[in-house]
């Protein structure tokens, strides 16, 4: 995917339910998926400026509905510039290094790997820069899975429902 | 400088990302003393805004609920006119403060350290340092405000430091959150001479003039004795139930100014 009308359209959507889950939703308090970086994710490994500038604005616009500073901001940026890193698991590193790379082509397994790191490694790094408490961080690695997995599951349905059909 | 600037181009993505984390750590860094900088009042009255707007279209689905917890509100205002005479001492700490209602508009709780922004703001006359209850216990202290809202730090963070002490008894200790479970707090430095036991009710005590004496926080539900420590450990559950909040109070302490005075001129000499 590239950075047109119909990312920013996503983006828009999504960032709008990121916060309305942060602030309105409740269910129970603990469970929050992270869904506003999905359009990052699935951009083209190529124009990384343009995507570092815009994933900190996304951050920096949820920090500021959500009074968390720069934590976002911070997270977003590094997390979309180390993204080549989560297709470790299954791409060689030749290929790895390729500009052009489009994470939409990858096969669903490959897809549940690369995002489900991504989310975990976000939900990870947000927590770690909030508290600035490794303890409190390690006793709630659980609940970062289980958000992890729910987020997996919305960005799936979001991706086969939406995205693949657009693009198939 | 050829090289240099070859160099700078050849890594303009590493830089770029350097240089918006390095912007991104200073805000974090700002935002950790209390977000005192130039944009607070911009930053509360945007998202107060855009949030009360949500808010408006979400309240229908609560009113039942609101409905609820005013009538419990209303049973408990009567019965405490009843025992007044018996509650005369907290009377008197009362009669200092005018109480402001207010909405909670959002209520974080998932972070380790919450805010709450409330509809009232500096033209309702609130300020930083006041106290906020809920319809049952407290619920935090203002921290920020903007002509129209204002955002307080909820008790669920890792800041929160609140005098509190037994129902029965003058020992007071702290108020903490560790920030595992919204439904469980914690207090530390009540002395072991204190004498207290499980389901006993804590209270505010009074001490920081912030709250008056006497406001429920919660009920004790495990109490440990720490080796080599003289005093307690206690965990309690909040009597408000923090991840569900609709009306606020705010507290408005009307000779604070002059407390601050006064104990300010005493740590001078």
């Amino acid at each position: 995917m590239k950075i047109n009308f119909r990312f920013f359209l996503l983006l828009f959507l999504l960032v709008f339910i990121q916060l309305l889950w942060y602030n309105h939703l409740k269910l129970y308090g603990r469970f929050v998926p992270i869904i506003y970086i999905y359009p990052f994710l699935i951009l083209s490994f190529s124009q990384n400026n343009l995507q570092l500038i815009l994933a900190f604005i996304t951050g920096i616009f949820l920090d500021i509905f959500l009074h968390t500073g720069g934590i976002f901001a911070a997270v977003t940026v590094f997390i979309i510039y180390i993204r080549r890193l989560f297709t470790i698991p299954f791409l060689h590193q030749n290929r790895r290094n390729e500009e052009q790379i489009n994470p939409l082509l990858f096969s669903f397994n490959n897809k549940i790997i690369y995002y489900g790191l991504a989310i975990f490694f976000t939900i990870l790094f947000l927590n770690l820069l909030e508290s600035f408490s490794f303890s409190y961080v390690f006793y709630k690695v659980p609940l970062f899975i289980i958000n992890t997995l729910l987020s997996l599951i919305i960005i799936i349905f979001i991706d086969y429902l939406f995205i693949n059909k657009i693009n198939g | 400088m050829t090289r240099l600037l070859k160099f700078m181009m050849e890594r303009k993505s590493l830089l770029l990302f350097l240089f918006l984390e390095f912007f991104a750590f200073t805000l974090i860094l700002r935002s950790n003393l209390y977000l005192n900088y130039k944009h607070n009042h911009f930053v509360t009255e945007v998202s107060g805004r855009y949030n009360n707007r949500v808010h408006n279209i979400t309240r229908y689905f609560e009113l039942n609920q609101v409905n609820r917890k005013l009538q419990e509100e209303n049973s408990r205002i009567k019965n405490k006119k009843i025992n007044k005479i018996n509650d005369s001492i907290d009377f008197l700490t009362w009669k200092n403060f005018s109480v402001i209602p207010a909405v909670i508009i959002t209520n974080q709780f998932q972070f380790s350290n919450n805010h709450i922004i409330i509809n009232k703001g500096s033209k309702d006359s609130i300020q930083p340092g006041m106290g906020i209850t809920g319809t049952k216990g407290i619920i935090g202290t203002v921290v920020k405000v903007s002509p129209h809202y204002a955002a307080v730090l909820s008790i669920l963070n890792n800041k929160t430091s609140i005098s509190v002490k037994p129902k029965n008894s003058n020992h007071f200790g702290f108020l903490k959150w560790e920030g595992r479970s919204p439904k469980i707090l914690t207090v530390e430095d009540i002395p072991l001479d204190a004498k207290i036991n499980i389901s006993d009710t804590l209270v505010t005590s009074g001490n920081s003039n912030i709250f008056p004496k006497g406001i429920p926080i919660g009920i004790i539900t495990d109490i440990k004795k720490l080796k080599g420590s003289k005093n307690y450990s206690l965990k309690i559950r909040p009597v408000e139930d923090l991840t569900d909040l609709n009306i606020a109070y705010i507290l408005n302490n009307k000779y604070q100014k002059e407390y601050l005075q006064l104990k300010d001129s005493i740590n001078e000499n």
